[in-house]
C-alpha cells in the first residue's frame, strides 16, 4: 500500500514535470532574481521600494509572488499618478498657460488608470477631468468629445502646417506608426482628390515643396488622418466655418484665421470633416478616434509606450521590442477583456516571462 | 554647505552611494538564475538616469512618512532646476545627475533630515535599518555598515550624525535612480 502512494505520488510529481516542459511553463526564479525584478519597476509604480513584508512575501512564493506584488501596486494609490507622469512626459503636455490647461490629457490617464476603466478612453471618452479629478466638458468647444484628442493641450502642443503634427502625433502615440504605413491598414486617398503638391509621385524639377520626393505615398495617407482636424485652429479651438482652403498669402499648409489647409482639393471635401480612418468611413475627430482605439494597434500601441515608460527604455529600445511579444500580450489581455485598461494591460505585460527574462538579462549586462 | 561638500565626497567614494545598476541584490550580491533569456528588448543604459520627479518624491514621502507640506517646500519650489517638467512653460522633463541639480538636491534635504521629525522617527543607531529598508528596499549592507561607522567616528551629536547619514542615503544615486 506505501509503495503503491509513492508511486502514485512519483506518477503525479513526473507528471507535473513533463506537463512543465512541454507546455513552457514559467520557469523557477529565485529569490534574488525576482527582488531585482520587481526593485526595477517599484519605484515607477508604487513611488517606493520593496517593503519588508513585500521581500518576505518574495522569500516564501519566489517566482509566485511577482504577480500579486505587481497587481496590488497597479491597483494602488501610486499607480494613478505614474499613469499621469507617463501621459504627460511622453505627450508632452503638462501645466497650464494662457488659459489652457495641459494637465488635461495627464488628468485623463490618471482617472482611467485610478478606476480600472478602459484605456480606449484615453481617445473615446466623452468628457475631460479637470485638476480635481472631476469630469468636465472638454475645452475645445467641438460639438463632440474624443478624449483627450479634443483638449485645446492636444491641438496647440500639436499645431502644425496641413495638420500633420496632429495627424502624425495621433499615429505615432496610439498607433505607434509612422508614414507610409501599410496600404492594407490605411487605404490611401486617391490621387485625384488631392492638391496638386500631393499628387507628386516621384522627384520632378522645380517640385515647389518639400524634398519632392513620391509626397503622394505618405500624404495620399497623412490626408486622411489629418482631415478630422481641419476645424481646429491654432488655440485649439473648433471653428465650425473652417473651409481647409489654402490662404494664397501664408505658406503651404495654412488656411485662414490661424486654420490649417487640407489635403483635399475640392471644396465640399476640404471643409468637411468626413475621412477615414483605416478603412473605415469617419464622420469627424471622433469617430475616428473610436475607429483607431478599435484597432489592434492600439492597443500594442499601448503595451510598448508603457513598456517604454515603466521600464525606462530609451526610444530607439522602446522600438526594438519584439512585435511578437507585444502582440501575444494583447492576445493574451483580450482572451479574458476585449477592452483592458492600463492597469490590466500592464500588468500583462510585466507578468510575461519574455519581459521578465528581458530585464533580468539587461540587468546582467549593465 | 560644509553638510553638502561632505555628503557629495561620500556619495562619490563610497560603493552604496555608486549606481548599482540593478545589480544589487538585497546583500549586494549580483544574481540572476531564471531560465535562458528569451529577450523580448535590451535595456542598455548608459547613462544615469534620475527617477521622474514625481516618483523621486513619493520614495521622499515614503521615507520621511509625513504629508506635511513645510517638508517638501523647499524642493517644490525648485522642482523644475530638479528636474521635474512644465510644457506649457517650455520646460522638459530633465533626469540626467548634473553636479549643480546634486548641490541644489542635497541643500533641499536639509530641513527634512535636520528634523526632529526624522531623528525622532529612525534616530541614531536603532532606526538606521529601517530608513535604509524605506528608502532602497533592502536590508542594511556592508557598505551600509561602513558609512555609518565612518560618521559614527566623528565628533558630533546623535542628531548631526543622523542629519549626515540621511543626506548621503537620500542623496544616492541608489536611492534617485533606482
Amino acid at each position: 500500500m506505501k509503495n503503491d502512494i509513492r508511486a502514485f505520488i512519483i506518477f503525479i510529481v513526473a507528471l507535473a514535470m513533463s506537463a512543465s516542459y512541454a507546455f513552457g511553463t514559467a520557469p523557477v526564479y529565485s529569490e534574488k532574481a525576482v527582488v531585482r525584478y520587481l526593485s526595477q519597476v517599484s519605484s515607477m509604480l508604487a513611488g517606493r521600494p520593496l517593503t519588508r513584508d513585500e521581500l518576505e512575501r518574495i522569500k516564501r512564493e519566489r517566482g509566485d509572488s511577482i504577480r500579486p506584488i505587481l497587481e496590488t501596486w497597479i491597483y494602488d494609490r501610486f499607480f494613478p499618478e505614474s499613469a499621469q507622469t507617463m501621459i504627460q512626459t511622453q505627450l508632452a503636455a503638462s501645466g497650464s498657460n494662457n488659459g489652457i490647461n495641459y494637465n488635461l490629457p495627464g488628468n485623463l490617464a490618471k482617472y482611467l488608470a485610478r478606476n480600472a476603466l478602459p484605456y480606449a478612453e484615453m481617445l473615446t471618452a466623452d468628457y475631460c477631468i479637470d485638476d480635481q479629478q472631476k469630469k468636465i466638458p472638454c475645452d475645445t468647444g467641438a460639438p463632440f468629445n474624443a478624449g483627450v484628442l479634443t483638449t485645446r493641450a492636444y491641438m496647440v502642443t500639436n499645431y502644425g502646417r496641413f495638420n500633420l503634427g496632429r495627424a502624425g502625433k495621433m499615429m505615432r502615440y496610439f498607433a505607434c506608426l509612422d508614414y507610409p504605413m501599410d496600404k492594407a491598414l490605411q487605404p490611401p486617398i486617391v490621387r485625384e482628390r488631392l492638391i496638386p503638391m500631393f499628387q507628386t509621385l516621384e522627384a520632378k524639377p522645380g517640385a515647389d515643396f518639400g524634398n519632392g520626393l513620391a509626397c503622394y505615398t505618405c500624404h495620399s495617407q497623412f490626408g486622411a488622418h489629418a482631415q478630422p482636424f481641419v476645424k481646429f485652429d491654432s488655440f485649439g479651438l473648433y471653428r465650425p466655418e473652417a473651409s481647409g482652403l489654402q490662404n494664397p498669402e501664408l505658406e503651404a499648409g495654412k488656411s485662414f484665421d490661424g486654420l490649417n489647409a487640407s489635403h483635399l482639393i475640392d471644396l465640399s471635401e476640404s471643409a468637411s470633416e468626413r475621412s477615414q480612418m483605416f478603412g473605415t468611413e469617419v464622420a469627424n475627430l471622433r469617430g475616428a478616434a473610436v475607429a483607431l482605439a478599435k484597432s489592434d494597434k492600439f492597443l500594442e500601441c499601448a503595451v510598448q509606450n508603457s513598456l517604454h515608460f515603466y521600464l525606462r527604455m530609451t526610444d530607439s529600445e522602446a522600438s526594438a521590442i519584439d512585435p511578437k511579444v507585444i502582440r501575444k500580450i494583447v492576445a493574451d489581455v483580450k482572451t479574458t477583456d476585449r477592452n483592458p485598461s492600463l492597469n490590466e494591460l500592464l500588468l500583462r505585460a510585466l507578468t510575461h516571462q519574455s519581459v521578465i527574462e528581458s530585464v533580468l538579462a539587461s540587468g546582467e549586462q549593465r | 554647505m560644509r553638510h553638502t561638500i561632505f555628503v557629495i565626497l561620500l556619495c562619490v567614494y563610497l560603493p552604496s552611494c555608486t549606481f548599482s545598476g540593478g545589480k544589487a541584490g538585497p546583500s549586494g550580491t549580483h544574481v540572476s538564475d531564471s531560465a535562458p533569456a528569451q529577450s523580448a528588448f535590451q535595456i542598455g543604459r548608459k547613462a544615469i538616469q534620475l527617477l521622474p520627479y514625481p516618483m523621486r518624491m513619493s520614495k521622499l514621502r515614503h521615507v520621511v512618512r509625513s504629508d506635511n507640506g513645510e517638508f517638501y517646500r523647499s524642493i517644490e519650489e525648485r522642482k523644475t532646476e530638479l528636474g521635474a517638467y512644465d510644457h506649457s512653460r517650455g520646460i522638459g522633463q530633465e533626469l540626467t545627475w548634473l553636479e549643480t541639480r546634486m548641490e541644489l538636491w542635497t541643500k533641499a534635504l536639509q530641513p527634512i533630515c535636520s528634523s526632529s521629525h526624522m531623528f525622532g522617527q529612525y534616530s541614531w543607531r536603532d532606526g538606521l535599518a529601517q530608513f535604509v529598508q524605506n528608502a532602497y528596499g533592502r536590508d542594511l549592507s556592508d557598505a551600509d555598515q561602513a558609512i555609518i561607522s565612518r560618521i559614527d567616528g566623528l565628533n558630533a551629536t546623535p542628531q548631526a550624525k543622523f542629519e549626515l547619514y540621511c543626506l548621503s542615503v537620500l542623496s544616492s544615486l541608489e536611492f534617485l535612480t533606482l
